[in-house]
């Protein structure tokens, strides 16, 4: 492994401004609230956490699909914030994403022919020739056939616009993949293929993944390390035996716990306590204290740093190593 | 609310209130913010068109009889030899005072002519429209029970044919038919005397009412909330089919009709004008067809203004009632992931 | 293209303006009169063969009036749809991609065109210009740029949301591209459905202005202008208004009828396409 990672992400912090809220001043929430971690060349890197913890936000961001409240995306060593227009240009081919409504990813209006050229028009790579053999290339990667090149998207089934949507996201060369919850709205037995596929490309092209779910068990399968956000934090960040095998966080252990195992009966169940917090009132402290079973007074006053308990495995948490044992 | 000892405190906790009334329905005193700036915008509108008909103003103004000497008069005390920016400025400082000059050709106060004849067309574009929508309301329950049988077809066919009918068409029919032949209403209202007052609204009123193309649209709007589930819930439950039909589909088809009737208001203005044209009635819109006729600028001005910042306060109305008959539109969802 | 034509409602509106537009274009080879020249000792005649709508009351033949009305009525409508749609369409788009300031003052000026009422609107600004043919264009299409960009300002911005804007944005597009290659194909269905019955709004604009008397002058025949000659005499010789009326309306249904077929035909391509 290099010693520098390919995408150094720091401090990421991200809030909105709606205008709800009883005074007539508009309220601030924190999509993702400082959050930093690295991801290595040729690495897996899985992101978890349930409906609205800030992960597509994320994703968005390290691509500057959307700009920053604070903090910095390195790729390569640069920031990708300092770049002006026209540089990010370029570095875009590097960094690419696939979206986890295929449907919505493709504009209906164009066939697979004029979709797969779109990229390569727009950064202006390859003659004609150059292109429809690359084309043939990229299709011939992902399973798709090339006599389907003629057909719109409609007419494509769940697994093939995905496969598409891949294609095309390879078409520039990148070194980094973001897959957006890639597989969640297709039918199981077609998730199974496309994450396959998704690992084969990893090795034939030597791409680095962001792969983010909220399905545990795909992110178990796939990934090599693992970080678990709640609420726009990081909570905690491990390779995947450490992650699964030694969870530290109450959160991810709750996480874990709620995976349906069907050998498991009789298992109990962590049901957390209280609901989900306030979007635009979050709790003081640690933001998961409300709903932690071991949280202390301290945990409502001070929120947690993200520290290294060991071999690389980082905890935000104030009560880490309270579960040692407890939890398999 | 605790009624402090003291005028002045008492008057404050009043304001404070109330404020705090508005504030809670946040959603009021936005709309009411959106105003301001679109009022404003009106009247840079009209006071710069206005400006922009070729030509001295002055001169303009005082119409081909004016001789020399009274343009100059006129302009001095307009301050139309001062830069446009003042005299815009001018202008707004007028308006606040109520003055918006004074009419060429009926020689009084601008603001005083128009309101004077504002609750006139008030009174037709109200009636016209609530007696257009019941009508309509009728006609669309009617054609949604009866779905693709005859008197759907029927109702759906005069819907389209009324609507495609000019206004000033059907005004002339209607007049043609109940005034000059059969002597019900007065062919000329605004030198008929004497009348009961609901014959000079009635020939207006029956044009708009049959040029009104709501039947359509209720009969949609019932139709599709006979579709939504929560009917099928209540037919479920053994709610009978009228009852159905009127608790609770029609609670539900009033709220885009509701809708319809608040803008509607304002866009029958439009007609007004024509129809006080066909019918001579005394309101705004024939006051402001007289003047473009005669070129009086000033009451160009002034009664284009008040049509304006009438449409638009009625639209705020709409608005807010809107707001507060539908949750929906107050409650905005905007949760972001 | 056969489904089109399956639509009844498409079929009879569209056959209609096409029946009235090459009424207007072939007028000359439909009458022999000369629609200006006057001919009182023959005023007021009752439709016959000779006339078959009548004479007016200045003796010409009405049918001569309103064919040839209709090419200035059809021509206003489409000057006017013409800059409407396209100025609509264009800022429309723009403050539906762009928000931010530039989105909130357009809106206002959006607001600001909606709080006239669309006839006072074209007879102000028909003041200012002078009644003529051209200017007819922009007195009628100003007041219609509104409901164009309403449209294509709330198309915009749920297409502005949408994954394929966002995966074109991450392969390095510009604005631009993104706008004229997504966003305005996309947009263009949903400014469709909507014009025909805008259309329908033009003629009857321009027929109302020609009957207030503020539109093209004598002696061009204009439909409401023809309508407003024969008012004085419909109870005696209605034919003048009554036909140039009826011809006016029957436009109006046409465009209206072929606008809520156009709208039931791309109701499902609208339900499934972007925007939605």
């Amino acid at each position: 492994m290099n010693s520098e990672p390919l995408i150094r992400i720091e401090g990421l912090t991200k809030q909105f401004s709606i205008s709800r809220g009883k005074n007539l001043r508009k309220a601030k929430f924190t999509a993702v609230n400082n959050v930093s971690f690295d991801i290595n060349k040729g690495e897996v890197f899985g992101l978890v956490g349930e409906s609205g913890c800030g992960k597509s936000t994320l994703a968005l961001l390290t691509l500057r699909l959307m700009e920053p409240s604070g903090g910095a995306v390195y790729y390569k060593g640069r920031n990708i914030f300092d770049l002006k227009y026209n540089a990010m240009r370029v570095i875009r081919r590097d960094l690419q994403i696939v979206f986890q409504d295929p449907y919505d990813s493709l504009d209906p209006r164009f066939n697979l022919q004029q979709i797969m050229e779109e990229p390569f028009i727009i950064q202006k790579q390859g003659s004609r020739r150059e292109r429809s053999e690359r084309i043939a290339q990229l299709l011939d990667a992902v399973g798709l056939g090339t006599q389907l090149l003629n057909r719109y998207p409609h007419q494509l089934s769940g697994g093939q616009r995905q496969r598409l949507c891949i294609a095309r996201s390879l078409a520039l060369s990148p070194e980094f993949l973001v897959c957006d919850e890639a597989v969640a709205s297709l039918d199981v037995s077609i998730q199974a293929q496309i994450i396959n596929l998704l690992l084969d490309l990893k090795e034939e092209f030597g791409l680095t993944y962001m792969f983010i779910s909220h399905n545990l068990a795909v992110v178990k399968f796939v990934s090599d390390r693992v970080g678990v956000m709640y609420f726009g934090n990081l909570v905690e960040l491990a390779d995947k035996e450490n992650l699964f095998g030694n969870v530290q966080h109450p959160y991810t252990a709750a996480l874990l716990s709620a995976v349906p195992d069907p050998f498991g009966a009789g298992k109990r169940r962590d049901v957390l306590r209280s609901g989900v917090p306030s979007l635009i009132d979050p709790p003081g402290g640690c933001v998961f204290h409300p709903r932690c079973k071991y949280a202390t007074e301290r945990c409502s006053r001070e929120a947690p740093c993200l520290r290294d308990i060991g071999g690389g495995h980082l905890v935000a948490c104030h009560r880490a190593g309270i579960m040692n044992g407890e939890v398999k | 609310m605790r009624v402090l000892p003291g005028k002045g405190r008492t008057l404050i906790a009043v304001v404070r209130h109330t404020l705090r009334l508005l504030l809670m329905k946040r959603f009021i005193l936005t709309r009411l913010l959106f105003t301001i700036p679109t009022l404003l915008g009106v009247f840079i509108v009209v006071f710069f068109v206005i400006r922009m008909i070729p030509g001295d103003p002055a001169a303009v103004m005082l119409g081909p009889t004016a001789t020399q000497s009274q343009i100059e008069v006129y302009r001095a005390a307009h301050g139309l030899d001062k830069p446009v920016i003042v005299q815009f400025f001018l202008a707004l400082s007028n308006l606040f005072k109520g003055d918006l000059g004074m009419s060429l050709s009926h020689n009084k106060q601008v603001l005083g002519l128009v309101l004077r004849r504002l609750p006139d067309t008030v009174e037709l574009a109200f009636t016209g429209i609530i007696i257009g929508t019941v009508f309509a309301v009728i006609l669309g329950v009617i054609a949604a029970s009866f779905r693709g049988k005859w008197p759907d077809l029927l109702i759906i066919f005069y819907s389209t044919l009324g609507m495609s009918l000019p206004t000033f068409y059907i005004g002339l029919w209607v007049l043609v038919i109940f005034a000059l032949k059969l002597g019900l209403i007065p062919v000329v209202t605004n030198m008929a005397t004497g009348l009961p007052h609901w014959k000079t609204l009635f020939g207006p009123v029956l044009t708009m009412v049959v040029g009104m193309s709501l039947a359509r649209t209720t009969r949609s709007s019932m139709l599709e909330v006979l579709q939504e589930d929560f009917i099928r819930t209540a037919r479920a439950k053994g709610v009978s089919g009228k009852g159905v039909l009127f608790k609770h589909a029609l609670g539900n088809a009033l709220i885009p009709i509701v809708t319809m009737v608040g803008y509607g208001l304002a866009i029958s203005f439009g007609g007004a004008i024509v129809l006080e044209t066909v019918f001579a009635r005394n309101g705004v819109g024939k006051l402001l067809i007289d003047a473009i006729t005669v070129r009086d600028y000033p009451l160009i001005q002034g009664a284009t203004l008040v049509i304006a910042v009438f449409m638009i306060l009625s639209n705020l109305l709409t608005d807010i009632v809107t707001g507060l008959v539908d949750p929906r539109i107050r409650v905005s969802g905007d949760d972001r992931d | 293209m056969k489904t089109i034509l399956k639509n009844k409602f498409i079929v009879i509106g569209g056959g209609i303006i096409l029946v009235i537009a090459l009424i207007s274009v072939f007028a000359p080879l439909l009458t022999d009169y000369d629609y200006g020249k006057v001919d009182l000792p023959n005023k007021h005649l009752p439709p016959s063969l000779t006339h078959l709508m009548g004479t007016d009351l200045y003796g010409r033949d009405v049918w001569c009036r309103v064919a040839y009305g209709g090419r200035i009525s059809l021509t206003v409508a489409i000057g006017a749809m013409a800059v409407a749609l396209v100025c609509g369409t264009l800022i429309g788009t723009f403050a539906g991609f762009v928000r931010g300031w530039a989105g909130f003052v357009l809106d206002r000026i959006n607001d600001v065109m909606m709080a006239f009422p669309m006839l006072l609107l074209a007879l102000i600004i028909g003041v200012v210009l002078g009644p003529s043919l051209n200017t007819m264009f922009f007195s009628i299409g100003i007041p219609c740029i509104p409901m164009f960009y309403r449209v294509a300002r709330a198309t915009t911005m749920s297409i502005s949301e949408r994954s394929y804007v966002l995966a074109a944005r991450s392969m390095g597009s510009r604005r631009w591209r993104i706008i004229f290659r997504h966003v305005i194909p996309n947009v263009l269905p949903h400014i469709l459905v909507i014009m025909s019955s805008a259309m329908g709004g033009a003629i009857l604009a321009e027929s109302s202005l020609g009957f207030l008397g503020f539109g093209i002058p004598q002696p061009t025949p204009s439909w409401g202008l023809i309508v407003n000659e024969g008012k004085t005499f419909m109870f005696t010789y209605p034919w003048t208004t009554a036909f140039s009326g009826a011809i006016i309306a029957l436009t109006i249904l046409g465009f209206n009828l072929l606008g809520d077929g156009l709208r039931d035909h791309m109701d499902p391509k609208i339900r499934n396409s972007p925007g939605r």
